[in-house]
């Protein structure tokens, strides 16, 4: 057979997760070819311009720290930015940006073009077949490609189709065709697939709003850069707004409710709980007398302006209606409308925490395909399946990384061990750590992994170590610096509103008060270093915290003996008599890696934990004998 | 697991004794000893039905019995179950389950049925501990209350609590996770406010095991007095028995005897005690001290004096030794002096002999047990493994309470997930996704 092109590594789709996959991949020395149906949708955002929030944050600092791309071009090209929950507690904060979204996607093409090791290339796959020790990818244009591993980040292109109103056509997003073939080979492969369903907001011109009436949403006075690699981040470039719907908007939609193809049934996928279409909204939260809008800018070089918290699927007549309802927006004209958008996804236990199909050795899968949802989700696995298509070219141990060090490896380990129902964001909620894995500590928890398996720089490298050391040397200095009670020292302490102190204090332990910060620490003591805000505030956060995050870490180290308890690979559940039949076929259709992952499966009990350990032990003594 | 067999109704003979197997192999093993009058194999009987036929032991037919048959997953057990339903008679009973022995059933251990039951997800690890008392129960009271349990009061409550502090979980978590909607902040006099109602709920409870245990364990009630006082009398006349060895001569009784008994509504572990006296006799001395002894730990303890004689300092200071609350005073043979006039307050005069004052006594004895003091009967924990959870998940509570104003909300959030994580010790349920579930269906969040 004839080949156009022979890769290491091929990627499909070149979306948030197609992006980070293809970096990892090149940069880790494979061979790679990266798949776009438009090569000018290269890292596009489809829906809200922006990257971030509340957890989401935490995993865009995780992909810096393990040397992926999205922090450090969301810095290149932000318009706003601010600390979300900045009173509510360092482990709660995160950092969510607005980006110029064409701006994005210039640059991130251009990176993957720049990228040595990568090619990209504007093209449908539509077959994928294995040949020998070898996978064959075939496009629209019957062209054939021999690759040894491939990552499958198709987004919702996989089968996408476009609602609105009663009008549904296939589509991918933003006038970009969808992908009606690849499918049929991931079925060949015997793995099910299911629809899932999301949806947008309408566009509307800027100068169509009356800012007047709006709220206005200014970023923070010093914005706080995602990629620890930033150094001069800069200053916001511009403000949102906020609008609210009211009584009238609730009309409209009440009264045109039988139009969305969600309500009339005409949809049978499943949506978001967490991202409900503004129809959705109003009918489950009726009492709710208005529901807010973030009114985003999408760039700096365009007058589109995204409504956050607006998406619908109703028909555009009705969309105009129910917009021009609210305060502002009286003569808004629309741009782009709003829709619902189903795709194909498969069933994320189909696959190892490796992001590897467990049914086709050499395929990875990352983002919507695998059933989450949101550009950073999306970019988090595309980024470990990128390490792991290398890792498998280069035959080397794939990485794996667990709910006690990441966000990202409570994602995976959420997909593949507990499958979705809806799809799946990632919210601090579903971490039981979320005290230590903080949006502060990220390069601490992770650099280290990202230089070992190869993607942190030594510049990068020689920065983090650094910014460790300083962190280490003041939490060692403050230890026997003590704080003197007399009249100056508490007439400061006084106007900072906190009691003053009776006899000398260990400033470490006058740091752990939840009302002291370094602003008055630098008053009381001349010899506070001069080091960068953001080491000190993590001596302050790691000081106050010490407690919690040892207790949390004590629970890590307890959970550390099941997950040290390695499950061999083809291990047969069917044949413990002991173990009940449901905790056998459940163990056997995800077939976890160890103990800890087993755990985690829905309806295991902790007595079927128990039975696993006796069984585990009892192979590995015949083992030895 | 080994499949196993037991006889499930009481020993004793009654109309029917049914014996019950349960496991992976129930209907092959009971295949063995029994054959259905219509040739029917038990294993192709569908779940929930029953057949009529003749059980075998050693080859030759010795009941004719009914066979239920229950399939896994819908049974007790959860496992492969057959119930044989046969005459009412030990021997009968006995020879069946032999014969299920001797076809490869293992004797069930206590509980055993329901144990497994618990581990195989058909039931909560407290309606496991009602189904146990209900088992054990052997008086209406404590039955009612093992049967409610059963039904899910007790579960119900505790569901209610853990409701209280998922409530707020989920409101700090949406708060902190959709920080960007406009998500109401829950304060914290709202957020202390609510933990009061939990914790004035698992008090509550915590309270309902004086009630609880007594019920379950009976009330040990220590009989003291001076020798010859009628003690053992006393307790044979209670536990209708001639159990203690009754004689003119003082300290005849050496050695505590305990017996289980009901008056009235209480159920009593009654303990005869060797009689109190100052001796230099070194055996009776061992008596007397252990005397004090149980009656230090009982629940409640009689103290009985004698009507045919004065009260002597020596039984003035052992009635002054103990909580009055914990205390009844017994005037015994008040038939050989009925006369008699008492120093003490509120004293029972009866009759061990003639049975004379019995009536009061068993008054007292109800009033003892304040049924009343629980609002509900049907709320009531009667283990101390309950009663341990709930301490333990008070004492959680207390401490966030104490923290409340000086902690950020994401310690806060973090915190409240313990006195959860106690009480779901309870029934063992997975709060991670109660609360992201929570979130969605409470809130309106979106893009």
């Amino acid at each position: 057979m004839k080949y156009f092109m022979e890769y290491d590594v091929a990627v499909v789709g070149a979306g948030h997760a197609g992006i980070e996959a293809s970096l990892a991949s090149a940069r880790l020395g494979a061979k790679t070819v990266v798949f776009s149906i438009n090569l000018d949708s290269i890292g596009n955002c489809p829906c809200s311009p922006s990257i971030g929030g509340t957890a989401k944050g935490t995993l865009v600092r995780e992909i810096d720290s393990l040397g992926g791309e999205m922090a450090k071009t969301t810095d290149e090209c932000f318009l706003h930015s601010k600390i979300l929950n900045a009173s509510k507690g360092p482990a709660a904060q995160s950092i969510r940006a607005q980006v110029d979204k064409n701006k994005y996607k210039i640059l991130m093409k251009h990176k993957l073009e720049t990228q040595q090791n990568l090619h990209i290339h504007q093209c449908e796959i539509v077959e994928m077949q294995k040949f020998e020790n070898f996978w064959i990818l075939k496009t629209n244009l019957g062209t054939k490609y021999k690759c040894k591993a491939i990552v499958l980040a198709t987004g919702t292109f996989l089968g996408g189709k476009i609602h609105i109103g009663d009008v549904s056509y296939s589509s991918g997003p933003d006038g970009v065709f969808a992908s009606n073939f690849l499918t049929n080979s991931i079925h060949n492969l015997n793995i099910p697939t299911k629809r899932f369903k999301t949806g947008t907001s309408a566009r509307i011109l800027k100068s169509s709003i009356n800012f007047d009436l709006l709220e206005v949403q200014p970023g923070d006075e010093k914005v706080t850069p995602f990629s620890y690699d930033t150094e001069n981040i800069g200053k916001n470039k511009l403000v949102c707004h906020i609008a609210w719907t009211n009584q009238e908007t609730k009309k409209v939609i009440r009264e045109n409710i039988d139009k969305s193809p969600m309500y009339s049934h005409k949809i049978h996928a499943t949506g978001p709980r967490y991202c409900p279409s503004i129809e959705d909204k109003i009918m489950r939260f009726s009492e709710k007398e208005r529901h807010q809008i973030f009114v985003e800018p999408c760039g700096i070089d365009t007058d589109e302006i995204y409504l956050y918290g607006m998406s619908s699927c109703l028909p555009e007549e009705i969309q105009i209606k129910f917009l021009r309802t609210i305060k502002g927006f009286e003569n808004c004209v629309i741009t782009r409308p709003g829709y619902a958008i189903e795709y194909d996804i498969i069933d994320p236990t189909s696959i190892f925490p490796t992001l590897e199909l467990k049914k086709a050795e050499g395929i990875f899968t990352a983002g919507q395909l695998n059933g989450s949802s949101g550009y950073e989700e999306a970019a988090a696995q595309g980024l470990i399946a990128g390490i792991n298509a290398a890792m498998h070219v280069l035959r080397k141990d794939k990485l794996i990384l667990n709910r006690s060090n990441s966000y990202i490896g409570t994602l995976i380990d959420d997909l593949t061990t507990k499958g979705v129902n809806d799809p799946y964001r990632m919210l601090t909620a579903r971490s039981e750590y979320r005290l230590y894995l903080r949006v502060d500590n990220a390069d601490e928890r992770l650099t280290p992994i990202g230089r070992k398996i190869g993607l942190v720089s030594d510049k990068y490298w020689d920065k983090f170590q650094n910014r460790i050391n300083q962190k280490e040397k003041e939490k060692e200095r403050i230890k026997s610096v003590f704080i003197k009670a007399n009249e100056n020292n508490n007439r400061i302490i006084e106007k900072f509103g906190i009691p003053k102190i009776s006899e000398s204090v260990r400033l470490e332990y006058f740091l752990r008060r939840p009302e002291v910060n370094y602003n008055l620490i630098k008053l009381l003591d001349k010899e506070v270093p001069d080091l960068p805000e953001n080491i000190l505030k993590r001596v302050e956060i790691e000081v106050k915290y010490a407690g919690y995050i040892k207790l949390q870490k004590q629970q890590i180290e307890k959970l550390a003996k099941f997950e040290n308890c390695l499950i061999p690979k083809n291990f047969n559940y069917l044949n413990i008599r002991n173990l009940r039949l449901e905790a056998r076929e459940k163990l056997s259709k995800i077939n976890p890696i160890n103990l800890l992952q087993a755990k985690q499966i829905p309806g295991i009990t902790p007595a079927d934990i128990s039975t696993l350990i006796i069984w585990i032990e009892k192979m590995k003594r015949r083992g030895k004998n | 697991m080994k499949t196993i067999a037991a006889i499930s109704t009481p020993y004793g003979i009654g109309g029917l004794s049914v014996v019950r197997v349960s496991g992976e192999d129930a209907f092959k093993i009971s295949q063995r000893v029994f054959e259905s009058h219509d040739g029917t194999l038990l294993e192709d009987m569908p779940g929930h039905t029953c057949k009529l036929g003749i059980v075998y032991y050693q080859n030759r037919p010795i009941d004719e019995v009914i066979a239920s048959v229950f399939k896994s997953p819908r049974s007790y057990t959860g496992e492969n179950i057959v119930q044989l339903s046969c005459h009412g008679s030990m021997f009968i009973a006995k020879s069946v389950l032999r014969s299920l022995l001797d076809a490869g059933a293992h004797m069930a251990g206590p509980g055993e049925f329901t144990k497994r039951a618990f581990l195989n997800g058909k039931m909560s690890l407290d309606k496991a501990e009602s189904v146990m008392g209900l088992i054990s129960s052997n008086y209406e009271k404590s039955r009612n209350i093992s049967f409610s349990a059963y039904c899910g009061s007790l579960d119900g409550k505790i569901n209610e609590i853990r409701q209280i502090l998922i409530d707020i979980l989920s409101n700090l978590n949406a708060e902190i996770d959709y920080s960007d909607e406009d998500i109401p902040e829950m304060s914290n006099e709202e957020i202390v406010s609510k933990m009061h109602y939990a914790k004035s709920e698992i008090k509550k409870l915590i309270d309902s095991y004086s009630v609880g245990y007594v019920v379950k364990n009976g009330l040990r009630t220590a009989i003291i007095g001076a020798p010859n006082v009628g003690k053992s009398t006393l307790m044979n006349f209670l536990s209708k028995r001639e159990k203690s060895i009754v004689t003119d001569i003082a300290g005849t009784t050496r050695d505590a005897i305990e017996e289980s008994i009901i008056i009235g509504d209480v159920p009593l572990v009654l303990i005869d005690t060797a009689g109190i006296r100052e001796t230099e006799d070194k055996i009776e001395k061992i008596g007397t001290e252990k005397s004090m002894e149980i009656a230090k730990a009982a629940d409640l303890i009689l103290i009985l004096l004698d009507a045919s004689r004065e009260t002597t300092n020596e039984e003035i200071k052992l009635i002054n030794l103990f909580d009055k609350k914990k205390v009844i005073i017994i005037v015994n043979k008040i038939d050989m002096n009925s006369s008699y006039k008492c120093d003490f307050d509120n004293p029972v005069l009866i009759s061990a002999k003639t049975g004379q004052g019995m009536g009061d006594l068993a008054k007292r004895i109800s009033n003892f047990v304040d049924f009343g003091s629980c609002e509900d009967e049907n709320l009531i924990i009667t283990t101390e493994r309950q009663r341990d959870v709930l301490v333990k998940s008070l004492k959680s509570l207390k401490d966030i309470e104490n923290k409340i104003g000086a902690i950020p909300r994401d310690i806060l959030a973090e915190i409240i997930k313990k006195p959860l994580e106690i009480l779901s010790e309870f029934s063992g349920e997975n709060i991670e996704k109660e609360i992201v579930d929570q979130i969605f269906s409470k809130f309106c969040v979106g893009k």
